[in-house]
């Protein structure tokens, strides 16, 4: 069943100062199955972020349709969660306030979902933080308390915009094998949502999905579709040999493109 | 002599301060001993400091020898306690009747026009000119108009305060609506939330740092403002007090009139810098406000 499929989409942005048009994503075609992890790479500038932000809703397509489960994407919706790269937490609220605010907001009534968040603040290791406040947090709890507010909704599919970057290695290495677990990959697909994962991290990208897309910029659009044949769950059988070789494929394809990109920066 | 005495009360006061300064840069002490220090040097500096202005007026009006011109502190002292006995808590009432009359329709204005001007544009080019135009015309310029249209009586301190309230609000306000964080924004929107949550749970508490620091600038301005208005166009409060006293040559009543405002307007200070504390605590940066 395909969860996100997206039709010749593109984006093109125009400069408010200078008038200038910049085409960030040009006739991209993609398409997610249930289940399915979908790592996102691809030099700076690439328009993943854009990518993800149309999926998610918040940003409409200059042309082209994304659908979900083939419901056109009109808007952003609790059934598509979000995990941002900086969190995005709200700091004047506690970490339990943070995670069961999807299901506030909704007004989904607090005995439906009590039992819920007290579950997910242990899944993702905040037992006995839960009072506490975002500035009171490391990064890594940041994140879990991010994470724990995305799947407090309940969500059929993840979107998830570089969630480790702003992390430390240890921390980035153990958030990887969280993740993995909790979306569920020793089940079968049918019973765990669809993840879109972007990152730059082509690594981690060939460590957690079952399909790499590579991005190109300028404008940006699909310049490779990789399938990761890797078994799972991967921090159990790892193969760093296997893995190291197709990083190395997928670095090729990136390679020019992220000197140019760093050259314009 | 009493002021003898206050004078050698504020030496021994000085020597302490300056041993202890010394005493902190010696490492010799325990961290116990050196936290009392520091506590001790944060009392002691602000009493060295009324101490040192209490001498220099003291000083002041004993060279000029002419009590209606500069009253001596220790007679402000006693005209202080003997209108506390008094008059005094019936003009701090009227006060704060008109500061609380006042800056609630100051503030509720100011603070409605600012949401309407970040929800609408035409509003918002309505609003913003005027206020920009009349924001740096001082409160008391009102004044004679005020007393032409109203008479002398409660509502010019009303009308003035309430219209000195509404520009720090409003501009605080739409700052901090302008300001909110658009992450924080569609964080809400992908988790299902309608826009009056976002109204309500996201923009709000976002720019309440903003806000209430609109109304502490606010609180400010109508305190002095109202003194003035009070003076010149009242007929009750601290303001029409202080200058009521002045009329019959009473001038330590007036100065110590004149005390009782300038405390009163810490207060108040100090209040919301509690309440900015206390609402606060998320934001780091705005929860040391009352340190």
């Amino acid at each position: 069943m395909t969860a996100i499929r997206i039709d010749r989409i593109s984006k093109t942005f125009v400069s408010s100062r200078t008038g200038e048009q910049v085409v960030a994503l040009k006739d991209v075609d993609l398409e997610v199955s249930q289940g399915e992890f979908v790592a996102i790479v691809g030099p700076s500038g690439c328009g993943k972020s854009t990518l993800l932000s149309i999926i998610a809703g918040i940003l409409e397509p200059t042309s082209g349709a994304a659908y979900h489960y083939d419901a056109p994407i009109l808007g952003p919706s609790p059934d598509r969660g979000v995990l941002f790269q900086d969190y995005a937490l709200f700091p004047w609220l506690s970490v339990r306030q943070n995670i069961s605010f999807g299901p506030r907001a909704r007004g989904v009534p607090s005995s439906e979902w009590q039992q819920e968040v007290d579950r997910l603040i242990s899944v993702v290791g905040l037992s006995g933080f839960d009072t506490r406040l975002p500035h009171e947090l490391s990064g890594g709890m940041r994140q879990r308390c991010a994470l724990a507010r995305m799947l407090a909704n309940e969500p059929r599919t993840w979107l998830m915009d570089e969630p480790l970057a702003a992390v430390d290695l240890q921390t980035r290495t153990l958030l990887q094998e969280e993740i993995l677990r909790i979306w569920g990959e020793d089940q079968p697909p049918a019973d765990r949502p669809a993840v879109m994962f972007i990152t730059h991290g082509i690594d981690e990208a060939v460590l957690l999905a079952d399909r790499v897309i590579v991005l190109g910029r300028r404008p940006g659009r699909v310049k490779a579709d990789l399938k990761i044949d890797l078994n799972r769950p991967r921090f159990e059988h790892r193969d760093l040999a296997a893995e190291g070789v197709l990083v190395q494929q997928i670095w090729d394809q990136i390679r020019d493109e992220a000197r140019s990109a760093i050259l314009e920066d | 002599m009493i002021n003898d005495y206050h004078l050698l009360t504020a030496k021994l006061i000085i020597v302490y301060q300056i041993e202890s300064q010394v005493c902190l840069k010696r490492k010799c002490m325990s961290r116990e001993t050196r936290k009392i220090q520091r506590v001790a040097s944060a009392v002691t500096a602000p009493i060295v400091g009324c101490a040192g202005l209490y001498a220099a007026w003291t000083a002041a009006s004993w060279w000029l020898e002419n009590p209606i011109l500069l009253p001596p502190p220790n007679s402000v002292l006693t005209a202080l306690v003997s209108i506390m006995q008094d008059e005094l808590v019936g003009d701090i009432l009227a006060s704060l009747h008109h500061l609380g009359v006042g800056m609630s329709f100051g503030v509720t204005i100011g603070f409605a026009l600012a949401v309407l001007a970040t929800q609408n544009r035409l509003v918002e080019r309505l609003v913003d000119p005027l206020i920009e135009l009349l924001r740096p015309i001082s409160g008391i310029a009102w004044i004679p108009l005020a007393i032409m249209m109203f008479g002398v009586g409660e509502t010019v301190p009303i009308f003035l305060i309430a219209y000195v309230s509404v520009f720090p609000i409003y501009i605080n306000t739409v700052a901090g609506i302008a300001g909110v964080d658009g992450r924080l924004i569609n964080a809400a929107k992908v988790l299902g939330a309608p826009p009056s949550t976002i109204r309500w749970h996201v923009i709000l508490p976002s720019a309440l740092p903003m806000i209430l620091a609109g109304f502490r600038l606010s609180l400010g301005v109508a305190w002095m403002t109202l003194i003035g208005a009070e003076l010149i166009g009242g007929n009750s409060g601290l303001g029409w007090r202080a200058f009521w006293y002045e009329q019959f040559f009473a001038m330590n009543k007036n100065l110590a009139v004149i005390l009782v405002v300038g405390v009163l307007g810490f207060l108040f200070d100090g209040i919301i810098r509690l309440l900015q504390a206390r609402l606060l605590r998320w934001s780091p940066a705005q929860s040391g406000a009352a340190t």
